[in-house]
């Protein structure tokens, strides 16, 4: 398992720098080079320091980017420095993200996610919108090419792919783990020639595109339909590029199931993942279940972090539920 | 000696009567600006309502539909917003007025109704970005009508204030 160093391990800065303001941009520019390449997180909070997070330590910032241990000389974010990055990441328009703040992050070009936080504004028990937005939490997700080698071989049976769930909790890997599924199956691997894959990108986390170019290593054989709402795109890809398989990302609306039918009537297997620490839970929740009643996945694994983020908890025979591991694998 | 009077007087009123047809057209050119600033508003409503166009782009957009001075003004805004350069759509929209008010011929009111605005547009959501529309919309409306007003009452006067000093100017000089 290697980070990918294509592109290079700081190719992330060229979008991110754009959504900060110039004295932030001098900050976050000035991290030294070795942490910058393994950077996980950067925390923005107004009135605190500026604080990064990789390989399981963390830092203040000072004003030019260096890395402290303590905050007394760290740069301080400012409220107008706030209000610069969410009109920045919202490309000037906060009514066109209204969704995606209602859901709590914005996704940038090429798929990194920014976390927000402060006021809910609450209707009838449901988050209608944040207000007063002043917590920002930038990730930077990285392909990690081989995470699914040790479980392609549950996924395939001779030249045929099984319709694959992937469940897991939030940020537990499952974006990075489908990632290099779509990788494998395009490519082939050990006993598996490479098929026509077909991404659609709902919020361009999968493939990372940046002008329509996948920066993340999809596949030679995979076609990705970026920036585009699941169901719309399951059927787009049906109809004009005939792909073997279908990957696509956090499943949950009632018109996401529709479009899964229709590949399935279409003879393409699914490949696609959901929220839910497990079977069970997934089968308490109103459109999860009814996908699982109607058993289409012939494969549901379980990802969790018993051995740490991204561990293979669990390989369910969708039909007959039995798990196929013996123990978790990572 | 009399040629060069009568040729000189003659310049005198022509350059008079210029400056008067001056003024008296920049009232109309307001109203025509105000209006076609009321009209790129009701675009840029729709784009930002209907279609939640981004609004770097949707400024693009609606300037296509405008010319003269108004154009250039939002030209310049969607620019400043796609490089990035302002921190703020506030103070993108603000240097980009600033800019372009000089080739206007909106009084200062009228920016400042402009101005204020600014400070609002792509800020919120949906529902009130709704409501900040509407009130451009008629306060631009109620400036039209003033500037109607003024532009019946003082078009004709300044054209023959114009060509009238222009003459008795001529008569005192020579
Ligand atoms: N096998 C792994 N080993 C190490 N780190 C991993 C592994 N899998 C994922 N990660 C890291 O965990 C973080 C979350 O991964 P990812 O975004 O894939 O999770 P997710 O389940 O899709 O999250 P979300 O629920 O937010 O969509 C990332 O920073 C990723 O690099
Ligand atoms: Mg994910």
């Amino acid at each position: 398992m290697e980070y990918s160093r294509w592109p290079s391990g700081v190719s992330w800065k060229r979008v991110i720098l754009d959504a900060l303001p110039e004295n932030i941009q001098r900050v976050i520019d000035g991290i030294p080079q070795n942490i910058a390449e393994s950077l996980e997180e950067i925390r923005i909070r107004e009135g605190r320091p500026i604080v990064i997070h990789g390989r399981g330590k963390s830092y203040y910032l000072g004003t030019d980017g260096g890395l402290l241990s303590s905050p007394e000389k760290a740069y301080y974010v400012t409220h107008r420095d706030v209000q610069s990055i969410l009109q920045r990441i919202s490309n000037y328009s906060i009514y066109a993200v209204e969704e995606e703040l209602r859901s709590g992050y914005i996704t940038l070009r090429g798929g990194y996610r920014v976390g927000l936080a402060g006021k809910a504004v609450v209707e009838g028990g449901k988050i209608k919108t944040l207000k007063y937005i002043n917590s920002f939490n930038i990730r930077i997700s990285r392909e990690i090419i081989g995470v699914a080698d040790r479980i392609m071989r549950y996924l395939v049976s001779g030249t045929e792919v099984y319709h694959t769930l992937v469940l897991s909790p939030p940020q537990m890997g499952k974006t990075t783990l489908i990632r290099d599924i779509a990788r494998q199956l395009s490519d082939g691997f050990p006993g598996f020639r490479g098929i026509k894959v077909g991404i659609v990108d709902e919020r361009s986390e999968i493939a990372g595109c940046f002008q329509g170019i996948p920066q993340n290593n999809v596949g030679l054989q995979t076609d990705v339909l970026d920036a585009c709402p699941k169901a719309e795109g399951i059927m787009m890809l049906i109809r004009s590029m005939s792909p073997a398989v279908i990957i696509t990302d956090e499943i949950g609306k009632p018109e996401d199931v529709e479009a899964i039918e229709e590949a399935l009537n279409a003879g393409i297997k699914i490949i696609t993942t959901a929220h839910s620490s497990d079977i069970g839970d997934a089968q308490r929740r109103p459109i999860l279940s009814k996908i699982l009643d109607k058993k289409i996945f012939q494969r549901i694994i379980v990802l969790g972090n018993s051995l740490g983020v991204g561990t293979i908890e669990k390989i369910y025979d969708g039909h007959t539920l039995n798990n196929l591991l013996d123990r978790p694998i990572r | 000696m009399v040629f060069v009077k009568i040729l000189s007087s003659l310049v005198i009123v022509m350059c008079c009567s210029f400056l008067g047809l001056q003024a008296a057209n920049a009232y109309a050119l307001r109203v025509k600006e105000l209006r076609m600033l009321r009209m790129a508003f009701a675009q840029l409503e729709s784009e930002v309502i209907n279609y939640a166009t981004f609004l770097p782009e949707a400024v693009e957009r609606v300037a296509a539909l405008l010319h003269g001075g108004v154009k250039e003004f939002f030209c310049d805004f969607s620019r400043r917003l796609q490089k990035r350069s302002g921190d703020t759509a506030a103070e993108a929209w603000e240097k980009a007025l600033n800019c372009w008010k000089k080739h206007l011929h909106i009084t200062m009111e009228d920016t400042q109704i402009l101005l204020t605005f600014g400070k609002v547009l792509g800020v919120s959501d949906r529902e009130s970005q709704q409501r900040y529309f509407q009130i451009i919309q008629s306060q631009l409306g109620n400036q039209e009508q003033k500037a109607e007003e003024a532009c019946l009452k003082y078009q004709t006067m300044y054209k023959n204030l114009g060509v009238l000093g222009g003459l008795a100017l001529a008569i005192i000089l020579l």
